[in-house]
């Protein structure tokens, strides 16, 4: 800020009227993700190994092949973790894992991935991860899985 | 996460194992900023675009020759003003031997589809343009990108009380072809 103050205190002394116009951009503008194509492109010809970047940067999860059974497995410590819970619960005792319903499993998964640990997960796991994978935050991964929890199949879970 | 000096950059960019790494953190921190700087020399789009790879794909070959006596951004500045200079002459000879070739600033912002600045946005860029080369560097890094003078000598190769002068007369110019308009 004080750099900016000499230079604006600078411009008023010599040049009031400029001065005015200070905050005024040349007037050029650039199509959305100009720049990232740019960069694209520069990458290519480098021939850079890594893959293109996008506006974001975009990682299919599902690529990773351990990735698919390790959320099956946080799934199973949900399910477990709930179904213990439930066992000690007097108005839910009877209620065991092989009487819920497909649907009923999905449902409950997808109602509380919310509560998902993501951080004691990556914590706990770190042979699992991989230096990408590293670069994603918690959010980043909890969204994967709430996005991705459609396409989880039950039997993977049920195999485990 | 603690942001990487360009001093750790710069020994990322010497090592062959994470130069890739430290290229793409060096072009997400500096595109856009000489971006714009080689636009206001070169002023054409499509031209800005060539120019700026070229100086980015200059800057990935031959970091090994940058000696890190002056701040790493400011060498970026540099090769990047070198780059849009010697363009900038070799359209210009190009263009000399023919005069219909040469529409002339105003024109040029007439038809360029990427410009979409207001009349006195216009005015100033004229009068930017009326001013020589060098100075017209001065004037932009001062007045657009805010430059110290000091980086500004490293970038230029120019003392700062030449820069400083340069930059007081660029500005009375550009005054007075304002206020003339």
């Amino acid at each position: 800020m004080k750099r900016k103050d000499e230079i604006k205190a600078e411009l008023e002394e010599i040049a009031p009227f400029l001065a005015s116009l200070k905050d005024k951009k040349e007037g050029f503008k650039l199509p959305n993700h100009h720049l990232v194509q740019m960069q694209n492109q520069i990458f290519d010809q480098l021939n850079f190994q890594a893959p293109n970047l996008t506006a974001r940067k975009k990682i299919n999860i599902w690529d990773y092949a351990w990735f698919k059974p390790a959320v099956a497995a946080v799934f199973v410590g949900i399910v477990a973790t709930s179904i213990f819970f439930w066992n000690n619960n007097s108005s839910m005792k009877t209620t065991k894992m092989a009487d819920m319903s497909n649907a009923d499993m999905d449902s409950y998964i997808a109602d509380n991935i919310d509560d998902f640990d993501v951080d004691l997960f990556i914590k706990n796991n770190p042979d699992l991860l991989d230096e990408t994978f590293k670069d994603l935050n918690a959010e980043d991964i909890h969204q994967y899985l709430h996005e991705s929890i459609d396409d989880l199949d039950i039997d993977d879970i049920e195999n485990l | 996460m603690k942001e990487i000096t360009d001093e750790q950059l710069h020994v990322m960019l010497l090592d062959s194992s994470t130069k890739e790494k430290g290229f793409r953190i060096l072009m997400d921190r500096y595109q856009e900023k000489l971006y714009w700087h080689v636009r206001r020399i070169i002023l054409d789009f499509d031209d800005t675009d060539d120019v700026v790879q070229n100086t980015f794909i200059k800057v990935f070959r031959n970091i090994h020759n940058f000696e890190g006596k002056s701040k790493l951004y400011t060498w970026l500045y540099r090769i990047a003003t070198n780059e849009a200079i010697t363009f900038k002459a070799q359209k210009q000879k190009k263009m000399a031997d023919s005069i219909d070739n040469n529409p002339g600033l105003s024109n040029t912002l007439n038809a360029d589809s990427y410009f979409e600045g207001d009349e006195i946005q216009r005015k100033l860029l004229l009068a930017i343009e009326e001013l020589p080369e060098k100075q017209r560097i001065v004037f932009n890094l001062r007045y657009y990108d805010e430059m110290p003078y000091e980086e500004m000598s490293a970038v230029l190769d120019t003392s700062v009380g030449a820069l400083k002068a340069s930059y007081h007369h660029a500005a009375k110019k550009i005054e007075a072809f304002l206020k003339d308009e």
